[in-house]
């Protein structure tokens, strides 16, 4: 008896033992495409994931485009900012594809930005099963911020794979992780082109104010105005030894110009609105902007949302201020040059922007003390780049603290664009047609004069042609520092002027005219690792 | 509004990582046992290693787990343990364990590296040590070479000229001098060594003398690299200026109190060791009558890690890396040190 049991025993071992290695699992917990986006609450909760990921273009995407630039360096603080030379690797433009901000910030910024073009696909890929009301908005929203993903990575790398699985679109070879060679940067504009002229006539003008934050036909010819502006560079083509211009879309960029300017955006002037600090100092209208309640500023038209919530607040005061001018304590990094400081007229009310001389609590009004006790004061000349102190150099502080912040995190909105750019885009598109004078008038009579309200301070509408494009472009400084568009304006107006690009030239601590293949960064070798079908972009 | 967000790639064609293992392996005795011992040489093929790696943009994570690449580990282990003595009340017996292990990472599939083990500290952010690389072993550092500090105190580090063909292979690597970390480049990055020992060497002998025992045992490990993390970040004098603390090895040092702690080969040291790991002595005595039935008592005294014999300047050569990364090894940082202990009893059995 004892002995055939035995010999069951192993029978059913014999049986068993093969359905060992199918482990195919299910499980009923989880949530995937397959099973999820069924109904609309659950597509818009995708669609919010796609919106989320907006607020990543504020990190390395943001960091490299403003860092590379004349605006913003992070010197070396003794122990603190060396982080393996990627700061100033960054703002020397030495970045190469396997250099530590190219393995590191840069890398980041291209997983960034394609991650918001996988979210959007993750969730288009999925509308085809369900049907609500309002589906052709949210399939708009979609494709916008999958071309404005794009539009970012476009700009900072040139030619990407483009990815999407649109049928119709005989551009999109279909989704999915894989090896991809990538298009070119004139096929990429081209598919930004078509999606946001499609996505534009499904979107709506405005939200109403619970909806703040999602995208009207405005972004979308917001995006196109900015895109148009900059097509010579971004239809042309780099090589080692520079950019071969591609045509020019002046026309264009008004009219994608004029379409905003016919929407319901105004200018904020208005001097009671947003200005928290007491005695409503003046141009707190402009400031509107930038304040916490900045949702509310008539002027924005596409924004990044941030809140007042642990890790989805915006945290640039984390980057540039003292440890001992916040709290949480901040991290002394993020600075400007001084020539760009100095650039400022002292009656701009634009200036107000910076932090230099001595320094105050930000939030207490409370004089700051740096760490040895001493009165802190920020000193716009920063010596030693590699070995600065503590006080040297000057912040930009151009989004206030937000009296309901939540440790790093603050709700002040981002906005990529606002109505001030739209009319310094007409203006240079204007210029560049040889309407100098009427771009000069249109300048004075929107963002100047909103800059200078008491003496105002207009650009002669007598300058010639390339003296206004220079005026055009520090007059883009003064309005729009710290808002990721100088490194863009540098390349596309070094372009217009031949010799070395103003991007490529000498400024503090960049001591070596870089190559003229800078103007695109590399592709990061942590990249080409993962996905051997890229090629490098030329010159690295 | 609730957002939902993906959190993970798919990987329809993930499957078990895979291992073939080959011993070769001899136990072996002469002289009626009195030498005795075993010899096994070993081959572990592992393939599709279940790796976290970065798949090609756009996804909706960065990483995903998928089947990459074949690692191979080779040793042998060698142990002999013999009767040295027996001649009266003296009694010795002692023996040895020797090891050997080669790893290597035979390939990665497409890739040619992938980058593993973050510094810690500040300033570090982002800093990997160590990249896992095809024809290299696990924990192999990566970084410049350090050659010294110049006349106004900077770390100067070796500078390469690199050419590289279409498609981006590296041609030629020729040495241009030196540089200080504002010229470095990701050219001047450079296998720095690795954290595995080339042998492990055990001591351990015992014996009795009349009513005496004693044993011993030493270890030694050699050859083994490890990034002395404490050193890069505390042996810099730039703390002072944070009123912090720093290491007295800073004090002569002629770097700059403002340079910052740069991640290089000035780190790397080497971990080799001897350690004596236990000494005990103890006597065993029979109680005297009078005490009842208590008979065969022992009072002994034993101490572990009672001397290190080591080139390291941290605290512990033996590091246990206990970082976030795909296999980090070989690194120190702020480990608390092992202790020395002492121990003392006396045994009665009744």
């Amino acid at each position: 008896m004892i002995k055939s049991l035995a010999a069951a025993g192993a029978f059913i071992l014999l049986i068993v033992t093969p359905a060992c290695t199918d482990l195919t699992e299910v499980p009923s917990s989880a949530i995937s495409p397959a099973n999820f986006y069924r109904n609309q609450d659950e597509v818009i909760g995708g669609l919010a994931s796609v919106y989320a990921q907006l607020r990543s273009t504020t990190d390395e995407a943001y960091n490299i485009s403003e860092i590379s630039s004349d605006e913003m360096v992070v010197p070396t603080r003794g122990q603190d900012w060396y982080d393996n030379g990627k700061w100033l690797d960054i703002h020397r433009q030495t970045f190469a594809p396997n250099s530590a901000a190219g393995l590191d910030n840069i890398n980041s910024a291209w997983v960034n930005m394609f991650q918001g073009v996988a979210r959007a696909n993750v969730v288009l890929d999925a509308l085809g099963n369900v049907n609500f009301a309002g589906k052709n908005t949210v399939i708009a929203e979609l494709r916008t911020l999958r071309a404005f993903y794009y539009y970012l990575l476009m700009d900072l790398f040139g030619g990407v794979p483009i990815v999407c699985a649109d049928a119709g679109n005989a551009v999109c070879t279909g989704d999915g992780i894989k090896t991809r060679t990538q298009n070119t940067r004139a096929e990429v504009f081209a598919f930004i082109e078509s999606e946001l002229t499609a996505a534009r006539a499904d979107l709506p003008v405005t939200w109403s104010s619970d909806m703040n934050g999602r995208l009207t036909k405005g972004a979308a010819d917001a995006i196109l105005a900015d895109m148009y502006l900059n097509a010579e560079v971004f239809t042309g083509t780099v090589s080692a030894t520079g950019l071969a211009k591609g045509p020019s879309k002046w026309n264009e960029a008004i009219a994608a110009a004029d379409r905003v300017l016919a929407g319901p955006y105004t200018l904020s002037t208005d001097p009671s609105g947003g200005c928290a600090a007491a005695g409503k100092p003046a141009g707190c209208g402009w400031r509107k902007n930038f304040t916490a309640d900045n949702n509310t500023s008539p002027e924005i038209i596409m924004a990044v949302k941030f809140v007042d919530v642990s890790g989805l607040g915006l945290n640039f005061l984390m980057r540039a201020l003292h440890y001992n001018q916040y709290t949480p304590s901040p991290w002394n990094g993020f600075s400007t040059l001084a020539e760009t400081f100095f650039a400022f007229d002292a009656n701009d009310i634009r200036r107000q922007i910076f932090l230099a001389g001595p320094q105050f609590n930000v939030e207490t009004g409370a004089p700051a003390k740096d760490r040895a006790g001493n009165p802190l004061v920020f000193n716009p000349n920063i010596a030693n780049v590699t070995a600065a102190t503590e006080g040297e150099g000057v912040r930009i502080m151009k989004w206030p603290s937000d009296p309901a912040h939540v440790n790093q995190d603050n709700g002040n909105d981002y906005a990529h664009y606002r109505l001030a750019e739209i009319y310094l885009i007409k203006a240079e598109a204007m210029n560049q047609l040889g309407q100098t004078a009427a771009a000069a008038t249109l300048i004075n009579t929107t963002t100047r004069a909103r800059a200078f309200p008491s003496s105002p301070k207009p650009l002669a509408t007598t300058l010639s042609q390339a003296a206004l494009r220079d005026s055009i472009l520090s007059e883009r400084l003064f309005e729009l520092t710290a808002e990721g568009k100088r490194r863009t304006d540098l390349i596309r107006i070094g372009a217009e002027q031949g010799g070395v690009n103003k991007f490529n030239q000498l400024w503090s601590f960049k001591t070596v005219v870089s190559p003229p293949y800078k103007i695109l960064f590399p592709i990061p070798q942590n990249q080409i690792e993962t996905n051997p079908l890229l090629k490098q972009n030329p010159g690295y | 509004m609730t957002g939902v967000t993906p959190i993970t790639n798919p990987n329809p064609n993930l499957k078990w990582e895979e291992t073939a293992q080959t011993n070769l392996a001899l136990d072996y005795g002469f002289l009626g046992n009195r030498l005795n011992g075993s010899f096994e040489y070993y081959v572990k093929n592992t393939h599709d290693l279940l790796l976290f790696v970065d798949v090609p943009q756009p996804a909706v994570v960065g990483q995903r787990l998928e089947n990459v690449g074949r690692i191979q580990n080779k040793g042998v282990e060698m142990s002999l343990d013999g009767q040295v003595l027996q001649r009266g009340n003296l009694n010795v017996s002692a023996g040895f364990v020797f090891s050997h292990d080669k790893n290597q990472v035979v390939n990665l599939g497409s890739r040619t590296f992938i980058p593993t083990s973050l510094a810690s500290g500040q300033g570090q952010s982002n800093q990997f040590t160590q990249r896992i690389v095809a024809g290299e072993p696990l924990g192999t550092f990566f970084g410049p070479i350090f050659t010294g500090v110049n006349s106004a105190g900077l770390q100067l580090f070796n500078h390469y000229t690199v050419t590289r063909d279409a498609n981006g292979q590296e041609t030629s690597r020729v040495l241009a001098g030196q540089v200080t970390a504002a010229g470095l480049t990701g050219d001047d990055n450079v296998i720095l060594g690795n954290a595995n020992p080339s042998y492990g060497l055990g001591f351990h002998t015992n014996g009795s003398w009349k009513q005496f025992d004693f044993s011993v045992s030493f270890l030694r490990e050699a050859g083994q690299k490890i990034f002395n993390n404490t050193a890069l970040v505390y042996g810099t004098k730039g703390n002072a200026l944070q009123d912090k603390n720093f290491l007295v090895s800073a004090l002569n040092d002629p770097t700059d109190i403002h340079e910052p702690a740069i991640y290089s080969s000035r780190w790397i040291e080497d971990g080799s060791y001897t350690r004596l790991q236990n000494l005990s002595v103890g006597y065993t005595f029979d109680l005297p009558r009078f005490m009842g039935t208590a008979r065969n008592s022992r009072v002994y005294i034993s101490g572990d890690n009672l001397i290190l014999w080591t080139g390291y300047s941290g605290y512990d050569p033996e590091v246990h890396t206990q970082l976030p990364g795909l296999a980090p090894r070989g690194i120190d940082y702020l480990h608390y040190p092992r202790p020395r202990t002492f121990t003392g009893g006396l045994r009665v059995a009744f």
